[in-house]
């Protein structure tokens, strides 16, 4: 591939998503929920592919691939478990999405101070996020750097690599706020879609189609096509400790459980969650196929994570499919990175800077969410620069040591004797467990950090809230009254056998 | 828990223990497509349709509620 096709096509897909970006900046009204949520009125097509798009990153094609290149089909129940972890939205979907309304919540840590009554709480969720999210949206660059540093011959180098992608990404997201994140995230879902179906689906027609490639599995690597797979490598444990910390993603994650808020309706917030599952099972389907071809192209990688850079780069797939497939990569790790960036800016402005000066306009309040994205994005490309082994041992830590934040979450709406104390308690020393485990023990007793993370968060957040006193008044608005909206809004009526259920 | 979501919650999540347990506990030797993985796929398909009927009652209340 020559390096001026590369700085073609990637200069195509950043004018066209800037367009983009432009267009929905002309949108744009003033203020916080304006500018972090779209003042909450975003259909649910562009919810359903922006939210596809912020949850999927460059993993998918390149790191679930090699997972499924190193051991098999376990990657595949592994990421499907996580997908029917969206079953948490159907029922915190709602209840965000009501209490947001009411209480003008802007970020999910938001959603704890105000529930727990305590500022200090929001600051510290927001604070333990930006610790595990901008080492995660480093290691997103690192893959762009590498990815485009290759596939150019090394004519693009990884510094240059990773700072257009973070110019790109700090771009969209401060222009036009959520409005112009979310727009350009769809149109790189679609890219992300319509790249990996027709780059998979060329490589399966080349092995011989569907039958003969599934035969050969079956024949070659038979061990790939069970439990635990090849080399023994998806023990149970494993598969536990990959897949008990991503069932929770759609909660523990910011950047993420934000979008429950921006949904104009609960219809909308519908829409997003089944369209997010219908692209998730077919995108999820197509990257363990990616990872599959790899095994039965080029059985003898040393480094599972190559898999995808030697199918890209290796002449079996066509340079016009191999491009395609590298924009799409690319698309995913930008749109992911764009939209963590905004939501930490989100939760530095509204949860650390305003829990400290509460008499802050709003007008301060956004003013220092804008000026935080350039100093994330510069944070975070720093971190990349120095392709430290702390900062992806972080980034792996990330999705276990956000799941410390569940147990509050759950709390809020389900357990009135939830108390600040508690919740502060189980994020700090769930916290702190995850770390400690991850630098010293990666599997304790047969289990990873994030098992280990959420029975110490949960522990903590039980014993010591029921040793304080709860925030009564709160508590109640957050069950009781929010049940009588739920009530109203249809939640709930819909039984298994039945229609409607009673009220 | 509002209504029938209790009932959702436990079917769901019945559905969840089986994925960690059918695979590894039955379909560990079966080293064909109709294997862990087909079982994977059955999985999610039918969380996705359980989750289509379980949203089906969301609505705007009347102005007012």
């Amino acid at each position: 591939m020559q390096p001026w096709h590369v700085y073609l096509a990637f200069g195509l897909y950043v004018a066209a998503a800037s367009c983009v970006a432009l267009l929905a900046r002309r949108g744009l009204g003033r203020g916080v929920e304006e500018y972090f949520l779209a003042n909450r009125t975003l259909g649910g097509m562009v919810s359903a592919l922006s939210y596809s798009a912020t949850t999927y990153s460059a993993f998918m094609m390149v790191g679930l691939a090699g997972l499924t290149y190193k051991g098999g089909v376990g990657a595949l129940g592994f990421e499907l478990i996580y997908l029917s972890g969206l079953m948490l939205v159907a029922f915190f979907g709602p209840r965000f999405w009501l209490a947001g309304r009411r209480f003008h919540i802007v970020s999910p840590t938001e959603l704890l101070a105000v529930r727990y009554d305590s500022r200090a709480l929001g600051a510290v969720a927001a604070l333990a996020a930006a610790v595990f999210l901008i080492p995660y949206s480093a290691v997103q660059l690192m893959g762009i750097g590498y990815l485009l540093e290759t596939l150019t011959g090394g004519a693009l180098p990884f510094l240059a690599a990773i700072g257009l992608a973070a110019a790109v990404a700090l771009a969209w997201a401060w222009m036009g706020g959520l409005r112009s994140v979310a727009w350009t995230d769809a149109l790189q879902a679609l890219l992300m879609m319509v790249a990996a179906l027709l780059v998979v689906g060329y490589a399966v027609a080349e092995l011989g189609g569907p039958g003969t490639f599934t035969r050969r599995l079956a024949a070659e690597w038979p061990e790939w096509l069970a439990v635990p797979g090849g080399n023994g490598y998806f023990r149970f444990s494993t598969f536990l400790g990959l897949s008990l910390p991503w069932f929770f993603f759609s909660l523990s994650n910011p950047q993420v459980a934000q979008r429950m808020f921006a949904p104009r309706s609960l219809g909308s917030l519908r829409r997003m969650l089944l369209g997010f599952l219908a692209f998730g099972f077919v995108y999820t389907l197509v990257s363990v196929t990616w990872g599959f071809v790899a095994r039965l192209r080029f059985p003898d990688l040393a480094n599972p994570d190559l898999a995808t850079p030697t199918l890209l780069g290796s002449g079996f797939i066509p340079p016009f499919l191999a491009l395609l497939a590298m924009l799409g990569i690319t698309a995913a790790a930008i749109s992911t990175i764009d939209s963590v960036l905004l939501t930490l800016a989100s939760m530095i402005a509204r949860d650390v800077y305003r829990g400290c000066r509460p008499r802050v306009s709003e007008a301060g309040e956004l003013s220092v969410g804008k000026a935080v994205i350039p100093l994330l994005t510069l944070v975070a490309l720093l971190f990349a620069r120095l392709k430290l082994n702390l900062i992806a041992l972080l980034s792996v830590a990330s999705s276990a040591g956000l799941l410390v934040l569940v147990p509050a979450i759950v709390g809020a709406f389900f357990w009135k004797r939830g108390t600040a104390a508690g919740a502060l308690s189980s994020i700090v020393l769930g916290g702190a467990v995850v770390v400690i485990l991850q630098f010293w023990k990666p599997t304790y007793l047969g289990l990873w950090p994030g098992v280990w993370g959420l029975i110490v968060s949960t522990a903590a957040f039980i014993v010591v809230s029921l040793a304080t006193k709860t925030p009564e008044e709160r508590a109640r608005e957050f069950t009781d009254e929010l049940r009588n909206e739920l009530l109203a809004h249809g939640v709930g009526r819909v039984g298994i056998f039945r229609s409607p259920h009673p009220a | 828990m509002v209504g029938s979501e209790k009932w959702w919650s436990l079917l769901l999540g019945l559905l969840v223990l089986a994925a960690y347990i059918v695979p590894y506990k039955w379909l560990g030797q079966v080293r064909a497509w109709y294997g862990a993985g087909f079982f994977w796929a059955l999985f999610a398909l039918v969380v996705i349709l359980l989750l289509v009927r379980f949203t089906t009652g969301w609505k705007e209340p009347p102005k007012g509620v």
